[in-house]
């Protein structure tokens, strides 16, 4: 373990918090979903959940976007130490460092604004385009958004929140205390001896497996069935979104699931599940704020999910 | 370790709290209560000097003031020359160092961007930095000591309090005898003569001793205490008990024990003044049950205090660190109409924010929108540095950092080796304000008021105007339900009347009491406030104020948040005082609305006619009651 990552739990050892691994896992399988936000409660281990889902999927942690990073760092720059010497040597910003992978903003909402239209660009267009200090640079970028934020901190612009595939209402689940403080005990222990510690070593077979598990879910492709394709439409027409791209979300999201739980063909019980984390943030009308209640579920229910 | 209550005996068990602070990497971010400059300088000598012997490393200090801006904190200038770079507060040099120790004097006048990058650093494992051409990453090593007025506790992010695990009363460390605080001050003996003799009696060497052993494991036993002591204090999350556990678990450490139990969780949580024992007359009484307001509040039942301890419960503390919290009686027989004395350990709050009123703004910790005119205007505190292509706006000395690194390529690309400093562009840089409107928007609603009338469409004016003006927003809440204190009215700040805040606190409901004298007050406060904030000052003021002047809780009533009985016309003759106060403030134009309440309507033109304010009546929803009224 490097000295980098010696301080991070174990995802393994995340107690609860079940919606925030399925969003992230879902958004692994399938990366098309376009990102996750995980908005919640303070001290509910969102941050934690993320970084170490990271590190169980590929062993570092995520390239993370500080809330006060500059535009250079954020598309990129020049490297000062080699304009120092009169030469011109481009360093990569951090959406070019994320591509393919995970890029991470903790406290999202407090994100500078500029920069927040950057990624906003970015992720609805997929190009980043450079032109700047006699830059000019094309790139196609890919990358899966991952944010985390205390909604008490102040809202999301609703178009940055339109850019998450997936978001996830986080709160805190007062009967399992108990086992998040056993843990997190058990793991400060462990850190005094992180190479032989039992207890790092349990949880590090379980990522593995978990691990192999989701990258065995990235090959499967289970059926859509137009039974459920429709059931997709009826959904978000009745929850009430804007635009297609809720229905996209469910669609893409369930089949996510069936693949994880290596299903043929996705089910209207995989729909269920997914839609919270697909649709509440996407209510017409909504205005940024989350909506997802009894009048939600009844409509689950009465579509037979 | 003694829990006596002398004052003494309170500053060796925080010096007990201080070192198990520093010996465990998650406890390193203490918070103290109502400390003098001195006091905390003293706490800031004992903890460098026991996270030296904890860590085995030289501990640097760094204090944070409040024009910090974020070049001073991250750092400015990397890969330029020796000259030009300026090593960041918050960053380590380049090579090994120790630990630094972060001092914030008050929590309260943090600087924004200061606030931002603590966020960002309290609790992190991993330390990053992306700005202006800096990429590092790395292992944080500090440690945190901040200070802070709990009566000001409110004017502070509970996402930032939250990052505290270790929490310190000063006030307690103190003589309650005022002449014995003043004969100490004169005497100038402090709390320590040599803080580094009170800490290595004993302490500085069981710190050494303790970093070569295993934290003490919590039992099972254990674990189930720290879940019950934070139950009356149950906030989200797991970061208080967190806290608790693993500060019995450092100081069971460096006690040298073997397990953590429960003695040594309640140990912990009696060190950081969760309980006190104190000494109560208590004369028993019948129980009024006419009176819901009586038979609620303890705090009602006659009681007179005596403490062995300083900073005692008085009649008309603010809730705040000294909120009472569940009584554990003792010694429980009694007769009625008798006065004994009981031994009864009162539960105090080391999280005074949880009962505290908001007195920030929203999303205090947000920087202003690209967008908002209040970006350009007249100058708030320095938030950080952005692009600009206004050159009346153009900030002289990040702009030379911004063109410094290009100074040799665009001397090559034209051929001049020795030619002065090349600016162009694409290097102006502005300074990034903290939002700084010009107008406040100030709505005292009376919620019992409200009746029949159709008062939300005669708002809709003053909300454009808000709205128009951008201006900054209180909204004053008198007899709203589900306020925290029925008492007392409550406040809302928000930086525009978009806020969510603000539409959240228009749709409560009515409530119980009408302490409009409250509002009046905190209206009057606000305005004040906003008016002496120097650069930042409000020029104007909106005042609406929505009621039927008929407020049925005394001023003191409020301050004191206790009800001891009907207080007849008390209320009204408060409620006209404190608009009298209110008139004698400049630059705020008043209006009140008016309900047109079917009885003592005269005390709305009273109300005005004290607050200099002119009229607008309220049409009723249902037009063919308010003909037949």
């Amino acid at each position: 373990m490097s000295e980098e990552t010696a301080e991070i739990l174990p995802y393994s050892a995340i107690v609860g918090q079940e919606k925030v691994k399925l969003a992230l896992e879902l958004a692994y399988v399938a990366p098309r979903l376009g990102g996750v936000l995980l908005s919640g409660e303070r001290g509910t281990g969102k941050s934690t959940t993320v970084r170490a889902f990271a590190l169980m999927t590929s062993e570092r942690l995520p390239v993370t976007l500080p809330i006060n990073a500059t535009e250079d760092r954020v598309v990129g720059g020049w490297r000062i130490d080699a304009l120092m010497e009169g030469k011109a040597e481009p360093q990569a910003g951090l959406l070019k460092a994320a591509d393919g992978s995970l890029l991470y903003v903790d406290e999202v909402n407090l994100l500078d604004d500029h920069i927040v239209n950057i990624l906003l660009d970015v992720t609805s267009t997929g190009i980043l385009e450079v032109q700047r200090e006699g830059r000019l640079e094309r790139l196609v970028l890919r990358f899966t958004l991952v944010g985390t934020m205390n909604p008490e901190e102040g809202g999301l612009r609703p178009q940055l929140l339109d850019r998450f595939g997936l978001m996830v209402a986080v709160r805190t689940v007062p009967e399992q205390r108990r086992e998040i403080l056993r843990h997190v005990l058990r793991f400060d222990q462990a850190l005094r001896e992180p190479d032989t510690s039992p207890f790092l070593q349990e949880m590090k077979a379980q990522d593995a497996a978990r691990r192999e598990r989701l990258d065995r879910a990235r090959t499967l492709q289970p059926a859509l069935p137009d039974p459920i394709l429709n059931l997709c439409v009826e959904l978000a027409t009745r929850i009430g979104t804007d635009g297609h791209r809720g229905e996209r979300t469910l669609a893409i999201a369930a089949q996510a699931l069936a693949a994880i739980e290596d299903a043929q063909e996705v089910q209207p019980g995989h729909l269920r599940r997914v839609a919270p984390l697909a649709l509440q943030h996407r209510v017409k009308g909504a205005a940024g704020h989350i909506l997802w209640g009894e009048a939600q579920e009844k409509i689950l229910d009465e579509l037979g999910l | 370790m003694n829990r006596t209550s002398s004052p003494a005996a309170s500053w060796q068990a925080a010096l007990w709290v201080l070192a198990a602070s520093s010996l465990h990497p998650g406890l390193r971010r203490v918070l103290v209560f109502d400390a003098s400059a001195e006091d905390l300088e003293t706490v800031a000598a004992a903890v460098k000097v026991m996270l030296e012997a904890a860590t085995a490393s030289a501990v640097s200090r760094v204090t944070l003031a409040p024009f910090h801006d974020e070049d001073d904190l991250w750092g400015i200038g990397e890969g330029l020359p020796a000259g030009w770079h300026r090593p960041g507060l918050l960053v380590p040099s380049n090579g090994l160092e120790g630990w630094r120790l972060i001092v914030i004097p008050d929590l309260t006048v943090l600087s924004l961007p200061a606030a931002r990058s603590a966020l960002q650093l309290l609790e992190a494992d991993l330390g990053r930095l992306e700005r202006h051409g800096q990429s590092r990453s790395w292992q944080p090593r500090l440690s945190w000591l901040a200070a802070c007025p709990s009566s000001a506790i409110g004017q502070i992010s509970p996402h930032l309090l939250d990052r505290f695990p270790v929490r310190l009363q000063a006030g307690v460390w103190r003589p309650g005898d005022h002449v014995a605080h003043l004969r100490e001050w004169l005497s100038n003996s402090g709390l320590s003569q040599d803080p580094q003799v009170e800490t290595t009696q004993g302490l500085e060497e069981a710190l050494r001793q303790s970093t070569a052993r295993n934290l003490p494991p919590l039992t099972a036993e254990a674990i189930e205490e720290t879940i019950n002591l934070l139950i009356p204090w149950e906030a989200p999350g797991v970061r208080r008990h967190l806290g608790l556990a693993r500060l019995a678990q450092a100081l069971s450490c460096l006690s040298g024990n073997a397990e953590t139990l429960p003695d040594q969780i309640r140990e912990a949580a009696s060190l950081m003044k969760y309980f006190r024992t104190e000494s109560v007359k208590k004369r028993s009484t019948s129980p009024d049950t006419s009176n819901p307001a009586t038979v609620a509040d303890p705090a009602s039942a006659e009681m007179e205090h005596s403490t062995s301890s300083t900073g005692s419960v008085q009649p008309g503390d603010q809730p705040g660190s000294l909120a009472p919290g569940p009584e554990l009686p003792i010694d429980t027989p009694s007769v009625a109409g008798e006065e004994q004395t009981e031994e009864v350990a009162l539960s105090l709050s080391p999280f005074p924010e949880d009962h505290a009123p908001v007195e920030r703004f929203a999303a205090p910790l947000q920087l202003a929108r690209e967008d908002s005119p209040q970006r350009a205007r007249r100058g708030g505190a320095t938030a950080g540095v952005r692009r600009t292509a206004d050159p009346a706006e153009v900030a002289p000395v990040p702009t030379l950092f911004a063109a410094a690194p290009f100074q040799l390529l665009r001397r090559n690309r034209r051929g001049v080796k020795d030619a002065p400093f090349i600016v162009t562009a694409a290097d102006w840089r502005a300074r990034r304000r903290a939002p700084s409107p010009e107008d406040l928007f100030v709505l005292v609603l009376d919620f019992t008021a409200c009746g029949e009338s159709d008062w939300h469409v005669t708002l809709i004016p003053y909300i454009r105007e808000a709205y128009v003006r951008r201006s900054a927003v209180c909204l004053v809440l008198v007899g709203a339900a589900g306020a925290p204190c029925e008492l007392r009215a409550e406040r809302v700040l928000a930086r525009s009347i978009l806020a969510p805040e603000v539409l959240a606190a228009l749709n409560r409901e009515r409530g119980r009491a009408t302490p409009l004298a409250s509002g009046l007050e905190l209206a009057r406060e606000t305005i004040r406030d906003a008016q002496y904030r120097g650069r930042g000052a409000i020029l104007r003021t909106q005042l609406v104020v929505l009621s039927d002047g008929r407020g049925n809780i005394s001023l003191e009533a409020s301050r004191t948040a206790r009800f001891s009985g009907p207080v007849g016309s008390q209320g009204i003759t408060d409620t006209l005082q404190a608009a009298a106060r209110l008139a004698t403030l400049d630059q705020v134009e008043s209006v009140v609305l008016d309900p047109q309440p079917l009885h003592a309507s005269h005390l709305v033109k009273e109300l005005a006619d004290t607050l200099e304010a002119r009229i607008t009546k309220i049409p009723w929803r249902d037009p063919t009651l308010e003909a037949s009224a």
